[in-house]
């Protein structure tokens, strides 16, 4: 359940400040988010680490590949 | 040779206006707004602008600067009378570059938020060029994201893919909490 939002107004803001806390709910959708944003960086850099292991069995490094024209 | 060009007086109508939001809203910390609409927060989970986008100005910039006190994502929504949307609506199609890293396409829609670009405890900017978001159509948007320390870059076309009108907009992390500023212009129609 939503909580009450709480004016938390400071001296010098022109429009009024509200805390408005997250619910349970909320933090655990958050979480998860986060937990899947990672796990799809490491997707990202497992397939380039794969990508260069087989660069190495070629015998190139990832210089020489940018430096191969297509 | 002179070269005439011809120019529309635009008067006060010209270029972008400042916006204040009507009100701020944050998931902890401190948050504070001026008079010339830049939106000041510390320490917040969350902070929210409301009452920014009117039928006066069809298109917007949004400027943030922010730094994370953790590991952790950076996400945006729309948001309606003082609430975010959270229906299934937000498309990212783009493209990620880091220092170390190669281009990377970046492809997903019909989520509820737009997930931008993770930063540890360094600076972070967004640059958004919002179309519609007042009006009750399909919007079209772009974000610019850029990390101070890790060099990772991403640019990413965010559309809104429903007509729900909004009228604010929140920043969140996953995890921790963001400091920094918000300022909201309005392209004069």
């Amino acid at each position: 359940m939503p909580k009450e939002p709480i004016e938390i107004t400071p001296a010098g803001s022109v429009v009024p400040v509200y805390l408005e806390e997250p619910t349970a709910e909320e933090l655990a959708e958050r979480q998860a988010e986060h937990e899947a944003a990672e796990a799809a960086k490491a997707a990202k850099e497992a397939t380039r680490e794969s990508a260069l292991a087989k660069l190495a069995k070629l015998g190139l490094t990832e210089e020489e590949l940018a430096t191969l024209s297509v | 040779m002179t070269r005439s060009r011809q120019t529309a007086d635009w008067g006060s109508r010209a270029g972008l206006a400042k916006i204040v939001p009507s009100s701020v809203a944050v998931g902890s910390g401190t948050g504070s707004a001026d008079s010339l609409g830049t939106v000041t927060f510390s320490g917040a989970s969350s902070v929210s602008l409301n009452g920014i986008f009117t039928s006066t100005y069809e298109n917007y910039k949004i400027k943030v600067i922010l730094t994370t006190s953790g590991n952790a994502t950076v996400s945006a929504r729309y948001r309606a009378s003082n609430s975010d949307i959270t229906s299934a609506n937000y498309d990212l199609y783009g493209f990620y570059v880091g220092y170390s890293s190669a281009l990377t396409r970046v492809s997903s829609n019909g989520q509820t938020q737009w997930g931008l670009l993770s930063l540890n405890t360094n600076k972070g900017t967004f640059d958004f060029e919002l179309s519609q978001p007042n009006a009750a159509v399909f919007k079209i948007n772009f974000v610019k994201c850029y990390s101070s320390s890790s060099g990772d870059q991403v640019d990413y076309a965010i559309p809104f893919s429903t007509g729900t009108v909004a009228d604010g907009l929140s920043i969140y992390v996953n995890t921790g909490t963001i400091s920094g500023t918000i300022r909201v212009l309005g392209y004069n129609n």
